[in-house]
């Protein structure tokens, strides 16, 4: 029997994280300035790797990535794959999961934790400084 | 106006100083002087013409119905002893020579001494060697030269003349006068209505309108000449009357726009405290808005900063299996290093091995023992290719996918100093957060003060007063643009046209002349008016003269003057009287005389020489009655004998005077002193007489005149 070599896979996240994302998102065209905004409309994939970033350092995995019908997909533009494979490939295999899926998990898992956080009124650089 | 004194010097037949008192407490009317010719009646109304207005003329005649005035009579003549107005005597005898007359006089004004002198301090031959000295004393005040003649024109004004100074001979002509109403009798009748004085306003006025047309006249034609020859000058004008007109209406426009916001500023007044609440308001606004920007630009520095985030928490995890990874990675490379060192030793020990000629490959010396050489070098070959397999053997991972897995860890290394700057920026960013939410507190506390419908009333007052500092400003940069400009054109348009006309000047013209044309028609409208007026008194008050001096008042209904003062005498039957007698013509002509002497208010003594000629007994008892009474102005006449006589004035009670002189000569008296009328005196020659009383003698040859006052016993 063959090792199970993981696919890439596609990046995307939950209904919920996305609509989070869009209130994070800045549009210079609106003056909000007293909102939290973190990224702007060219910078999703900064969002979604800050998102990994969150639920694989903490440890966070969403479960919700398996129901496809409710998921947004994020374009893989500028997101560095191999980088990310490297970092993730013997989990994925673990999992037989893509590669795509673990990150869309830990980076969904990691936006809502993202978003408790801002929602609870702490600091976010508490969440962001190791 | 009453006279006092009259005091004659030396004037006339009127040898040394002779004083006639008029003052007295009867209020009758008549003086009178009685004299045969020659005995000084004219001399002494000569004399008051001559102190009052310097100059006495001979009696005027009249040619082809125009007057002609007679020739001035002379104080001294070489040439006509008779009719000079000095003393024969005096001028003969006296050094220095010298005439005076002092004329006292009280009215209305109070006092006026008029004294003229007239000397000479060697022989005079003529007026021009004569000194003339005129002294006025008006209550006291002094006045001479020009300024005495201006005083004494106030009493009695010298167009006047000929209403108070009236000779019987000239009566005569004055009635044909009036019969056919010549000029002269027109311009008497107008000057003692003091109509000269408006129609000689007027004729200024038409001499001034005629120089202010004439000037306009010049203008025009040099303006349409100027015009013709620049059609430059034209078009500037034309450019300069717009501006003109912008200036005009920019100016408005300014003062319309400071009214308003002076209107706007009371509003915002009016408004009181809520102001500070809303100026407060306006500073947070304005806080708010100036913060926008600084937010803005701090939100963008913060986001590009946070994009590095994810590899400052990832690297945390990272980094020690980078470390670790990166360890490994150089441990190859240090084996590897190691096995290509090996890799050259065994080449080079191998081409010893290969190549060996006896010779040690190391200190270059003939080697002893070649076999025991080869053998060690065979060995220390055999060592290193052990070296070589163990070190193999222990590297195990392969090179390139560790140097992969090194550069992909290497790819969530965050920047160098990217933590420092997010959390400056993400500081900075709370900060100012911070900021605009207390702003925004504030302008809602703010807002709880001031309403919005107030705050919205004080804002739009605000924005309109700024609005309307705006277009003022604006609109006053304008009127500066303007006025350079009109201040260019004119000098252009000055330097264009030539010089000649000065619109300004020119327009202070027109309107001067239109005024002027206005005054012309008021005035002739009033003399007209007045004229009119005074034409239909003086007929009705000659009316009632005449009819009073009428022998036959019955038989005339009066007088009537048409508009240019033609007199006739109309009956009772309210027919014109056809063939009047000179008598009743002369009556005509003193009653119009003196109805216009009342008519014009002229309040002065009447002095009348020789006033009956061509009058027969009743009209001259008539006249006298008539002028002799109580309560009226001064009537002097000066009586020859042809005329009255004292006797038949006192016999006859025609009228009794206030006071009368008769006027003599030595010989008129035969017995009787000169000096003091005593009648005892003793001839002592053919031509002399002695008075016992006084006893000076009276030369019966003098022609020296002596006034006698007649004494009348009532």
């Amino acid at each position: 029997m063959s090792e199970y070599i993981p696919k890439d896979g596609s990046l995307d996240v939950s209904k919920t994280v996305h609509e989070f994302m869009s209130t994070i998102e800045y549009d210079p065209k609106k003056q909000t300035f007293e909102e939290l905004k973190l990224f702007t409309s060219t910078q999703k994939i900064e969002i979604f790797k800050l998102g990994f970033s969150i639920g694989y350092v903490n440890g966070l995995l969403s479960e919700g990535n398996k129901e496809n019908g409710d998921r947004k997909t994020v374009a893989p533009r500028g997101f560095p794959m191999d980088s990310y494979r490297l970092v993730i490939e013997e989990e994925a295999v673990k999992r037989k999961m893509s590669i795509g899926a673990l990150i869309s998990a830990y980076a969904d898992a990691g936006l809502l934790y993202l978003k408790s956080h801002i929602d609870s009124g702490k600091d976010l650089m508490e969440l962001v400084i190791p | 106006m009453r006279l006092k004194y009259l005091v004659l010097s030396d004037i006339g037949p009127f040898r040394g100083r002779h004083i006639f008192d008029f003052s007295s407490d009867d209020t009758r009317s008549g003086f009178a002087f009685f004299a045969k010719n020659g005995r000084g009646k004219t001399s002494i109304y000569n004399a008051m013409k001559w102190a009052l207005f310097g100059k006495v003329r001979r009696k005027s005649k009249l040619v082809n119905d125009k007057v002609v005035e007679g020739a001035l009579k002379p104080i001294v003549d070489e040439q006509d002893y008779d009719n000079m107005l000095m003393n024969y005597n005096a001028w003969q005898d006296d050094t220095p020579q010298s005439m005076s007359v002092l004329f006292v006089a009280e009215g209305d004004f109070g006092e006026i001494q008029v004294q003229r002198t007239a000397s000479c301090n060697g022989m005079a031959r003529s007026d021009k060697q004569m000194d003339i000295l005129l002294s006025v004393s008006l209550n006291g005040k002094v006045f001479d030269g020009t300024e005495a003649e201006e005083e004494i024109g106030k009493v009695f004004p010298i167009e006047l003349e000929r209403f108070f100074f009236i000779d019987g001979e000239e009566v005569e002509t004055y009635t044909t006068m009036m019969k056919s109403s010549t000029q002269g009798i027109i311009d008497d009748i107008k000057s003692i209505l003091r109509l000269p004085s408006l129609t000689r306003g007027i004729e200024d006025l038409r001499s001034i309108k005629k120089t202010y047309s004439e000037a306009i006249d010049a203008d025009n034609i040099q303006q349409q000449k100027d015009l013709k020859q620049g059609d430059k000058a034209r078009t500037l004008h034309g450019q300069l009357m717009m501006i003109r007109k912008q200036i005009s209406e920019t100016e408005e426009e300014i003062l319309r726009l400071r009214e308003r916001k002076e209107e706007f500023d009371e509003k915002i007044k009016g408004v009181g405290e809520l102001q500070t609440y809303a100026d407060e308001k306006m500073r947070v606004d304005a806080q708010i808005e100036i913060l926008g920007p600084a937010m803005k630009s701090n939100l963008e520095t913060f986001i590009d900063d946070f994009s590095n985030a994810a590899n400052i928490l990832m690297w945390g995890k990272i980094k020690p299996k980078y470390e670790k990874t990166s360890e490994a990675n150089d441990n190859l490379q240090n084996q590897r290093f190691e096995m290509d060192r090996i890799d050259g030793e065994i080449r080079k020990i191998s081409k010893t091995i290969a190549e060996f000629e006896s010779i040690c490959d190391k200190c270059h010396q003939e080697v002893p023992n070649a076999e025991q050489f080869i053998l060690e070098r065979e060995k220390e070959l055999k060592g290193l290719e052990v070296k070589r397999h163990d070190l193999k053997q222990a590297s195990g991972a392969d090179p390139i996918k560790l140097r992969a897995k090194l550069s992909a860890l290497e790819s969530f290394q965050p920047n160098h100093g990217s933590l420092e700057r997010l959390e400056r920026s993400y500081n900075a960013q709370r900060n100012l957060v911070s900021q605009l939410s207390n702003l925004h507190e504030r302008q809602r506390n703010l807002s709880d003060h001031v309403s919005v419908d107030s705050a919205k009333e004080i804002t739009q007052l605000a924005q309109k007063s700024a609005r309307t500092d705006q277009a003022l400003l604006k609109k006053e940069e304008e009127l500066r643009n303007l006025k350079f400009k009109e201040d260019e054109l004119d000098s252009k348009y000055k330097n264009a046209r030539p010089s000649t006309s000065d619109s300004n000047k020119m327009d202070s013209v027109y309107q001067l002349r239109d005024t002027i044309s206005r005054f012309i028609v008021a005035i002739n409208d009033t003399v007209k008016s007045y004229s009119d007026k005074a034409t239909e008194e003086v007929q009705q008050e000659a009316s009632k003269v005449f009819l009073q001096l009428s022998n036959s008042p019955a038989s005339f209904s009066g007088i009537r003057l048409t508009k240019q003062f033609k007199a006739r005498i109309y009956g009772s039957d309210g027919r014109p009287v056809v063939g009047a007698s000179s008598g009743m013509e002369v009556i005509m002509t003193l009653s119009i005389i003196d109805a216009l002497r009342t008519v014009s208010r002229l309040d002065a003594p009447v002095f009348f020489d020789t006033p009956a000629r061509s009058l027969d007994k009743d009209h001259k008892n008539g006249m006298l009655r008539y002028f002799w009474r109580e309560d009226r102005s001064q009537f002097l006449i000066f009586a020859h004998s042809g005329e009255f006589t004292v006797d038949e004035i006192v016999n006859d009670e025609v009228a009794v005077f206030n006071k009368a002189w008769e006027l003599l000569w030595p010989e008129d008296l035969e017995e009787t002193c000169i000096h003091c009328w005593s009648e005892n005196v003793e001839h002592v020659s053919k031509h002399e007489r002695k008075c016992a009383d006084c006893g000076k003698i009276t030369d019966s040859r003098s022609r020296n005149t002596k006034e006698k006052e007649v004494v009348i016993h009532e």
